[in-house]
């Protein structure tokens, strides 16, 4: 037990929830600092709830604290009263586990899992007493700032915050990566000569050492290493073994209800299908599967380590996990015993079992949520979701005989070609779906209850990596309007009254857009919003537009290049640097396709559409 | 069923974690240690547990109990060195107790509750606090503002204190065990702390924190939301036998009978 904390009982017993700052949880690890060579600092930029439903932490952490040289401790963004009254009294941020100054680190890593975060990034920065700038981390006094997730493959809007990110999955490259900080200490190397010999290792991208350069346009003109020995291109590093792949199973659980509060077992990486707007869906190529009798094992460690009262099948798509069936009789049979639930998310409505859905889940209570994505059969063709308008009311129709009557689907609005009818679709087949229900469960089984069906739509945004990452994006008034249209047009509807319909904010949406696909001059921007107290920018209540329109014109950056701009073919992106398996000529091809005849492409497991990423030689591309 | 009760210690960090918290703490602690604990019937079936009573965030105690049902019989002995191999540290099980079939629960027959009060770091109401107190303890009646559902009463606090003393913390011996040892990383041997056994429960329940409130506020002295610091050493029910009515901790092992 860790006795000691960073702060006084008079501040826990003044802030809300206490629980976020005092570490101690079951599974959290404890080292003698002594004893280790590195300490590694690993956080999630936002509030401990959401930070400690993170799968890939509690797979970094639970494999660097295995390493007998290593000690990996956790720190979250702290709540906006902690944050108040860290700054009144200058204490320093301090790690979960030894609860001492983060800036004593060795590292400082980042989990980039949504742009809105990036301000928080700074938060933890600032608080740390860490410069926010890397040009101003010179010497050794400041832990090496290294940031990796989803958003690192462009990370380049945050470039000038971050010493090193590292491109793809944790569990391949650290361990050398760690190597060569300890030889280099001591060794006596500069940090500069640290990170010159890091960014030879593959999948690290040190972003100090490439110059990029713009056309008259405000594009990119190139990307370029300042010198001969830095690779041109940084390639995303991925698991080719899953099985043998580090997974943990006493990974750390929290006291308080985390978001996700319950056991994960990651059944596979990657996805086949490949919907154009999904980034996703092509960053983590090929599918990698783990073996039934693998996940078996691990999640009885897990479930007799954790306690946890249920366990979350996850990927990207579940129900494309091919011994699912297996796997679940395992589940049911173990887990009933021992009264834990089963969750699935991310299922398809093309393939998932009721008879499994029914055997895992309390009918009662729960609702079925799909994503459909697109209103009208020629949109989600040419986003290429695979899913037909028969297989929307099949499914619905299963669900309602199997007992549910309630149904969530999923929409998005502003898609590239997106007319008036494919809006109006989307009321239309909401309409059909609880038709559907009206005529399969007779008015005597009802009991009293009705079908609901909730449509929630949020506003797309073309990210870096997918075959639209060319298109324009809408503004925030074009996607009300859009909104206001699905609203009108389920209103229309005879079943209007079993549908309830939810949106999205826009504006969030816009300043998600601008990150996605921004470059490295944006990083400016961030750094003025910060100064002038946007935090959170992920949370509505914190969330402040006007500021940050305040501060892009300040900056003289226009936030609308970056969105409502359709990009040229042959236009050099400012994440071409990052090398993700999948080429630029495969993305472009599907994004001809959608443009075009906007007809679907086959997913991995029925053809091989040559995206790249079987230069892996690994997982689904070597069946 | 077969129900137990068991009292357990709450010390260091695990302090700050609410009374909810820690109920889904247990329940994960029970699953880790395999043990067979019965469930409720329906939907959602929920482990039947039950804490005596609730501790306020920031407390510590040596003194907690928690009512468990289980579905097989198991032996004290390996129930407790079972949950203790899986337990986070600053919870440990420090005995248990089979319960008659028929016994009601522990919220229910909570009757006092044997605490310590001291005073965080810089956050003493006054220098000579000690003195002070004892006189106002003096007194022939205590009164108090109390909040009830209708608002507020006024109660005499004087019958619901039991027994107290205002000592040094290194000289503090358990009410109903002689060989109980105060020791808080937070509190120096030396300093003065104010032990005393109060009546708890849901009828005339006295929370600790009010002599002292109270006794500020009769003082004129400004007293910090935060200032006390409070450990619980045992939990009570009230009893009677040839000798009289006595408190005794909720599991007999625990200590012996206070008459009063």
């Amino acid at each position: 037990m860790n006795d000691k904390l960073a702060l006084s009982d008079e501040i826990l017993l003044s802030c809300e929830k206490p629980e976020r700052y005092i570490g101690n949880e079951v599974g959290s690890v404890t080292k003698d600092k002594d004893s280790v060579k590195l300490r590694f600092a690993f956080c999630f930029p936002d509030v401990y709830e959401i930070g400690m439903s993170h799968l890939g932490i509690q797979i970094l952490y639970g494999m660097f604290n295995s390493m007998d040289d290593v000690w990996c401790e956790r720190v979250y963004s702290p709540w906006t009263d902690m944050d108040k009254i860290m700054r009144e009294r200058n204490i320093p941020l301090f790690t979960l586990e030894s609860q001492e100054p983060v800036k004593d680190f060795d590292f400082l890593g980042f989990t980039l899992q949504y742009e809105l975060c990036y301000t928080n990034i700074l938060q933890v920065l600032d608080l740390s007493g860490i410069p926010l700038l890397s040009a101003d981390r010179k010497d050794w006094n400041s832990p090496i700032v290294i940031g990796g997730g989803p958003c690192a493959t462009n990370p380049e809007p945050i470039a000038d915050f971050f010493d090193i990110f590292y491109i793809g999955e944790g569990e391949v490259r650290y361990r050398e990566l760690f190597d060569l900080y300890e030889s280099c200490r001591e060794d006596g190397c500069s940090r500069e000569e640290f990170l010159k010999k890091a960014a030879c290792i593959e999948g690290i991208y040190v972003p100090s050492l490439y110059a990029v350069s713009y056309n008259d346009d405000d594009t990119v003109a190139s990307i370029n290493p300042l010198s001969d020995d830095i690779p041109a291109r940084v390639r995303r590093q991925v698991v080719t073994d899953m099985d043998s792949s580090y997974y943990p199973t006493a990974p750390v659980v929290p006291f308080i209800k985390a978001t996700q509060d319950r056991a994960v077992l990651e059944v596979m990486r990657g996805c086949i299908r490949g919907c154009r707007f999904c980034q996703a869906g092509q960053l983590y190529r090929p599918k990698r599967v783990k073996s039934a009798k693998v996940l078996i094992e691990q999640a009885r460690e897990i479930l007799k380590n954790t306690g946890y009262e249920e366990i979350s099948l996850a990927s990207l798509s579940t129900s494309d996990y091919d011994e699912l069936p297996q796997l679940l009789d395992f589940l049911i049979n173990e887990c009933g015993k021992e009264k834990v639930n089963i969750s699935l998310p991310s299922l398809r409505i093309d393939n998932f079992s009721l008879d499994v859905m029914s055997k895992v889940q309390d009918i009662k209570k729960s609702s079925l949520t799909f994503a459909a994505e697109g209103g009208t059969q020629r949109l989600r063709d040419v986003i290429n979701k695979g899913v037909t308008k028969e297989d929307i009311l099949t499914g619905s129709r299963e669900a309602f005989k199997g007992g549910w009557n309630k149904v969530k689907f999923y929409f998005m609005l502003g898609h590239p070609t997106e007319t008036d009818e494919d809006i109006a679709g989307i009321g239309e087949i909401c309409n059909e779906v609880a038709a559907e229900y009206f005529d399969t469960v007779p008015k005597e089984k009802r009991n009293g209850q009705s079908v609901e069906i909730t449509a929630s739509t949020s506003f797309f945004v073309p990210k870096p990596f997918t075959p639209f990452q060319w298109a324009r994006m809408c503004r925030p008034e074009e996607f009300l309007e859009k909104a206001a249209k699905t609203k009108a047009g389920i209103r229309s509807q005879i079943n209007q009254k079993r549908i309830h319909y939810n949106w999205h904010e826009a504006d969030a949406s816009m300043l998600e857009g601008v990150f996605a696909r921004g470059d490295r001059r944006l990083s400016k921007v961030i750094l003025t919003a910060y100064r002038k107290g946007c935090i959170y920018d992920a949370w509505g209540e914190y969330f402040k537009i006007d500021l940050w329109k305040e501060c892009f014109k300040e900056c003289g950056i226009d936030p609308e290049f970056y969105t409502v701009r359709e990009r040229a073919d042959d236009e050099v992106f400012p994440w071409d640097v990052i090398d993700i398996g999948v080429t630029k000529e495969y993305l472009l091809r599907e994004w001809h396709i959608a443009l075009g005849e906007g007809h679907i492409s086959p997913n991995c497991a029925q053809q091989c559409m040559g995206c790249g990423a079987r230069s892996y030689g690994c997982g689904i591309c070597m069946k | 069923m077969i129900k137990i009760r068991l009292k357990f210690d709450k010390k260091g960090p695990i302090r700050f974690i609410g009374h909810l918290d820690l109920m889904r703490y247990f329940q994960k602690v029970n699953r880790r240690a395999s043990i067979p604990v019965a469930y409720s019937e329906g939907y959602s079936p929920h482990q039947i547990l039950s804490f005596a009573e609730p501790l306020s965030v920031g407390a510590t105690s040596d003194g907690e109990y928690l009512d468990m049902q289980l579905s097989e019989d198991m032996d004290t002995a390996v129930l407790c060195e079972k949950l203790n191999s899986v337990m986070n540290e600053g919870v440990r099980i420090l005995g248990a107790e089979k319960l008659p079939e028929r016994s009601e629960k522990a919220m229910t027959i909570v009757d006092a509750a044997e605490w310590i009060l001291s005073f965080r770091e810089g956050l003493a109401p006054s220098e000579d606090w000690p003195v002070k107190l004892e006189s106002y303890l003096e007194r022939e009646s205590l009164p108090a503002l109390k909040k009830t559902k209708r608002g507020e009463t006024t109660i005499d606090m004087k019958p619901l204190i039991y027994r107290y003393e205002i000592i040094r913390a290194a000289d503090i011996k358990g009410y109903a065990d002689e060989n109980y040892r105060y020791t808080d990383p937070q509190v120096s041997p030396d300093e003065y702390v104010f032990h005393l056994l109060v009546s708890s429960g849901s009828s005339d329940h006295l929370k600790p924190s009010m002599v002292i409130e109270n006794f500020a506020q009769d003082q004129g002295l400004r007293l910090s939301s935060v200032a006390i610091r409070l450990h619980r050493i045992e939990t009570y029910l009230r009893g009677e036998d040839d000798k009289g009515t006595y408190e005794r901790p909720l599991i007999e092992s625990a200590g012996s009978r206070i008459y009063i």
